[in-house]
């Protein structure tokens, strides 16, 4: 029979269920009749439930990126981009002829728009949620046009949704960061980027870096460089941003190739980078 | 792509317990055996649900499994994918129950645990509400860290995903983020107490 202090030592034991019947049973009388063996019990419970909720938010994300990448048959469980791109693609084409054969028969503009948004607008406010994606294509010039998709889809197809989104994830129902993360996760990045429009306190790293994965994914790059690009400037997110801000630069009209290539670069030589491989890959690509 | 296969269970369960490689090629592996997880959506889906509740489902049994061969729990009395099959199908049941409690759902006779009660292991969701709303206060960092933690992961794999300059820093940085989460759990005895009665 065991005494006092020993049965602290059982208390890990007990609960991962893993005592035997009859110590298990002595261990169960002890607690009845000792308050703090009793606490401690629950103490530990609690501690170690709590560790495995987060250790399951891990294991969801990368479970939820095998669903996107390897196990979904063909068709289900892929990207709205991978699903529609060809879509996508004849509606953009058809719209650059439009718009070109627009402002050749007008004559009235004869240049188009250099960029899409105006640059320094506030983060927080930018009207650029409000803009169909399909619009974005038409206000590459027409000679990039396809430089600008190519570019684009490599961008793409280097994108993957990162697991430490999902830390997000296992908080209150109500809470706004886990609406719009739920949101996004169901994919519907819009509704993610109205409800993050203001970052909730005290999360404003997990929001901004949700944001700007669901700018990236609803096709708003520009919007998405500069929530990457502010958290590039430190904290937690800081690698993920560094490569997900070169992706989103990538993807955006007339990037600066040469600065974006110096960043590639830089990115894949750091052996230590958790995107080095994926640097590496994108730079054998020879963008 | 590269096809993973494991000749004895054995293999899959060091796997699992591996670098973080080996483990998500573990978790790879299960994705390409057809018994594995197409097995578990093609169940869900003749058991009347969607494709959407197949995945729900194989994610709850996955994260399950994981648990049980990451604590010690499955100790290679019956086939790991048998073992597998009866969590999911367990999962399956619990899915229904929580999505349509009013519907009577069959009781199984095999649970997750072929050696015994699943219930230390499984966390309730009247827990995990109450639990989600003390880990808000833990911090995103720390929720990370101690995620890794706890599955497991080594302090060269910690530091190496987190950038930290040396494997003592990670140790650190661990280690403060456990005690937060204890004196987060301590300053809260009603939620404590609370969690006395949920289990």
């Amino acid at each position: 029979m065991n005494t006092g202090d020993n049965w602290y030592s059982h208390i890990e034991d007990y609960n991962l269920g893993q005592l035997p019947a009859d110590l298990k049973a002595q261990f169960e009388t002890a607690m009845r009749d000792d308050e703090a063996l009793q606490a401690a019990v629950a103490t530990h419970r609690a501690e170690w439930e709590m560790q495995e909720l987060m250790a399951e938010n891990l294991l969801r994300s990368q479970i939820r990126e095998q669903f996107e990448t390897l196990g979904a048959p063909p068709g289900e469980g892929q990207s709205w981009w991978a699903k529609n791109w060809k879509y996508i693609l004849t509606a953009v084409v058809v719209m650059i002829v439009v718009v070109y054969g627009i402002l050749q028969t007008s004559k009235k503009t004869p240049e188009t728009p250099a960029h899409i948004l105006p640059q320094g607008s506030p983060v927080d406010t930018t009207p650029s949620v409000q803009v169909p994606i399909a619009q974005t294509p038409e206000k590459i010039p027409v000679e990039d046009a396809p430089k600008a998709q190519d570019r684009r889809q490599l961008a793409m197809s280097s994108y993957r949704i990162p697991e430490s989104l999902s830390g997000v994830r296992g908080q209150a129902d109500e809470d706004t960061l886990a609406l719009a993360s739920k949101a996004f996760f169901d994919k519907k990045y819009r509704i993610a980027v109205r409800l993050l429009t203001n970052l909730p306190e005290g999360e404003t790293q997990d929001a901004l870096s949700l944001r700007a994965h669901a700018y990236f994914n609803s096709g708003n790059y520009a919007a998405a460089s500069r929530d990457f690009l502010a958290l590039e400037k430190g904290g937690i997110y800081r690698r993920e941003a560094e490569w997900f801000g070169l992706l989103a630069r990538m993807a955006m009209p007339n990037p600066d190739q040469k600065t974006i290539r110096l960043e590639l670069d830089k990115i894949r030589r750091q052996p230590n980078h958790p995107f080095a491989r994926d640097a590496e890959k994108l730079w054998r690509t020879g963008f | 792509m590269k096809q993973i296969s494991y000749p004895k269970d054995t293999d899959l369960v060091s796997a699992l317990k591996g670098s973080e490689i080996e483990r998500r090629q573990a978790l790879q592996y299960f994705f390409q055996n057809p018994r594995l997880m197409k097995w578990v959506l093609k169940y869900v889906q003749v058991q009347g649900g969607s494709e959407q509740d197949g995945k729900d489902v194989f994610e709850e049994s996955f994260i399950l499994f994981e648990r049980q061969i990451r604590t010690g729990n499955y100790r290679g009395e019956s086939s790991l994918e048998t073992y597998f099959h009866g969590i999911a199908r367990w999962q399956w049941v619990a899915f229904r129950r929580k999505k349509r409690p009013t519907e009577s759902v069959e009781m199984l006779s095999t649970t997750p645990d072929e050696q015994g009660s699943p219930e230390k292991i499984l966390i309730s969701e009247e827990r995990r509400i109450i639990l989600s709303n003390l880990m808000t206060q833990v911090g995103e960092r720390c929720r990370k860290l101690i995620g890794l933690f706890q599955l497991n992961y080594s302090m060269r794999e910690i530091r190496e995903m987190q950038g930290y300059s040396s494997d003592q820093v990670a140790a650190n940085e661990v280690h403060s983020c456990r005690e937060k989460l204890k004196k987060v759990i301590q300053q809260r005895p009603d939620l404590l107490e609370a969690l006395k009665f949920n289990t």
